[in-house]
């Protein structure tokens, strides 16, 4: 991969690698770090794909495996952080609301649901990701909307 | 249900920080002067292949010294010290402390104790393990009695996972422990017993998956942390360094009240107490201090950067903050402390 490919990859990619660590860690800093590590093992791979879809999944898996040594490690930030809390700020309340519903669930929860409708992976998709049945996968979603349906407007 | 859900996380984006900083990834040489960090990705690699190759040092049977001795690769890109393997072998203690719950048994090999960090390497025997996969405890309590914070503080973080197997088909763990501790003590000075207990043997599985519990049972273990050595710790009572946060100035007003100033300016932090130990650094600041990294910047011009901290609010407003170094460090081999772009001199 050139330096040239490396930084529209990034361009590209980066937003899709951080929102996919914030809902596994929860937490920004934490997020911006994986992120950074992720984008790192980019470079570093020198690994040229043979399209951009590829490449998505290369680096949501990656994320996905980062995050989980964070979780294992015990040397995440053990108390309060020292800078002023970075949580996204929405403008509309309903925006704001569903965030905070969404970072309220449980783990488990949270990242098939942003590779399902946001990444738009399918089922047996999210399920390769995550090293899950896909049946595993359509009961998490299930289960992540009903205790979403409050904050949800139907389709 | 899709709409709203695109629509709220549309907005979220990495820092422009961030992004600044991965472009520029790209860009960035390493050099042996200015930083010796080899990428990760690199080193781990180089490990593996060593492994397949047979060679001895391998990742059979590790030793708390041998993984000191990784971690300081992965972390630094270079060698070892003779004088950074005298200190961790200064301050690690033989312990050999079996605790049998069926047919498991748990063994505790030996500990590396520094000022606020703990390392333990733990036997496991009894299961038939399968190298490929990754074990560790469903429960786990690790404790320091007493008490090393005097209860002002509090808080600790500890992890356990399977580093490798011996020879025989033991699996070896890792036990990590980091404790806030008062201004003064320190763990390894003979005054501290560590408690261990650990319930029910797990096959870690991979993310979202849940762990398969192996066996049912419990260990336990207290164990005395002898003062093999106290190490050094370096002391700088107080010191400033620039902020990205911007303050005020307020004037006395001639009603009584105060204002405050049309131009802010960047502030300026205290820290006061710095104390620069083999496996840390702690200190009280005024809470005007940026997020950022501890990096120990070493006499050859070695960085070795924190892998973990934080801090707690004090009555005052102003907050005790703590960072850990991967492993630790001669402390006299320390030239300076970096936060950020702000570097403390250790003259």
């Amino acid at each position: 991969m050139t330096e040239r490919e490396f930084t529209a990859a990034a361009e590209r990619h980066l937003d899709t690698v951080y929102r996919v660590a914030l809902n596994c860690l929860r937490n920004p800093a934490d997020a911006e770090d994986a992120a950074q590590t992720v984008l790192l093992r980019l470079w570093q791979s020198g690994q040229a794909f043979p399209n951009d879809d590829q490449l998505r999944y290369w680096l949501v898996r990656v994320t996905v495996n980062v995050c989980k040594d964070v979780l294992r490690s015990p040397w995440r930030r053990r108390m309060v952080a020292l800078d002023h809390c970075r949580e996204p700020a929405f403008a509309a309340p309903e925006h704001q609301a569903l965030y905070a519903e969404v970072m309220a669930l449980p783990a488990k929860y949270r990242l098939p649901l942003y590779l399902y409708y946001y990444e738009g992976y399918t089922a047996p998709e999210v399920g390769e990701l995550l090293g899950l049945k896909p049946s595993t996968v359509q009961t998490r979603l299930s289960r992540a909307r009903e205790k979403l349906k409050a904050q949800l407007k139907e389709e | 249900m899709r709409n709203i859900y695109r629509e709220t996380f549309d907005q979220i984006h990495a820092s422009e920080q961030l992004r600044e900083e991965v472009m520029e990834m790209s860009k960035q040489e390493y050099t042996t002067t200015a930083k010796r960090r080899a990428p990760k990705a690199t080193f781990i690699a180089a490990a593996l292949v060593l492994a397949l190759a047979g060679t001895a040092l391998a990742v059979a049977s590790p030793t708390l010294r041998g993984w000191f001795e990784q971690k300081w690769a992965e972390e630094t890109g270079g060698q070892m010290s003779e004088s950074q393997s005298l200190v961790i072998d200064s301050l690690t203690q033989k312990v050999g402390i079996s605790d049998t719950s069926g047919e498991v048994t748990v063994t505790v090999d030996s500990i590396t104790v520094g000022s606020s960090q703990i390392w333990a390497l733990l036997d496991v025997e009894g299961w038939d393990f399968d190298q490929d996969a990754q074990y560790s405890f469903n429960g786990m309590r690790v404790e320091i009695v007493p008490d090393p914070s005097d209860g002002q503080h509090g808080g600790a973080g500890y992890g356990l996972g399977s580093i490798g197997f011996t020879e025989y088909g033991k699996c070896r763990m890792l036990l990590e422990f980091s404790a806030t501790i008062s201004t003064g003590n320190q763990l390894n000075s003979g005054d501290y017993t560590l408690e261990i207990d650990l319930n029910d043997l797990i096959r870690c599985r991979t993310w979202g998956a849940e762990d398969e519990i192996l066996y049912e049972g419990d260990w336990s273990f207290s164990i005395p942390l002898t003062p093999e050595s106290l190490s050094p710790v370096i002391t700088i009572d107080r010191v400033q360094v620039p902020s990205n946060q911007m303050i005020w100035d307020q004037t006395d007003e001639e009603d009584g009240g105060t204002a405050e100033g049309t131009e802010p300016r960047p502030a300026v932090a205290t820290l006061a107490n710095l104390q620069i130990s083999a496996t840390g650094v702690s200190f009280y600041c005024d809470g005007l201090m940026d997020r950022t990294h501890a990096t120990a910047i070493m006499a050859d011009g070695t960085e070795v950067e924190d892998h973990g901290g934080g801090g707690s609010r004090m009555e005052d407003g102003g907050w005790y903050v703590s960072f850990d170094w991967p492993v630790p460090l001669d402390v006299t081999d320390i030239v300076a402390i970096r936060f950020g772009n702000a570097e403390i001199p250790l003259n």
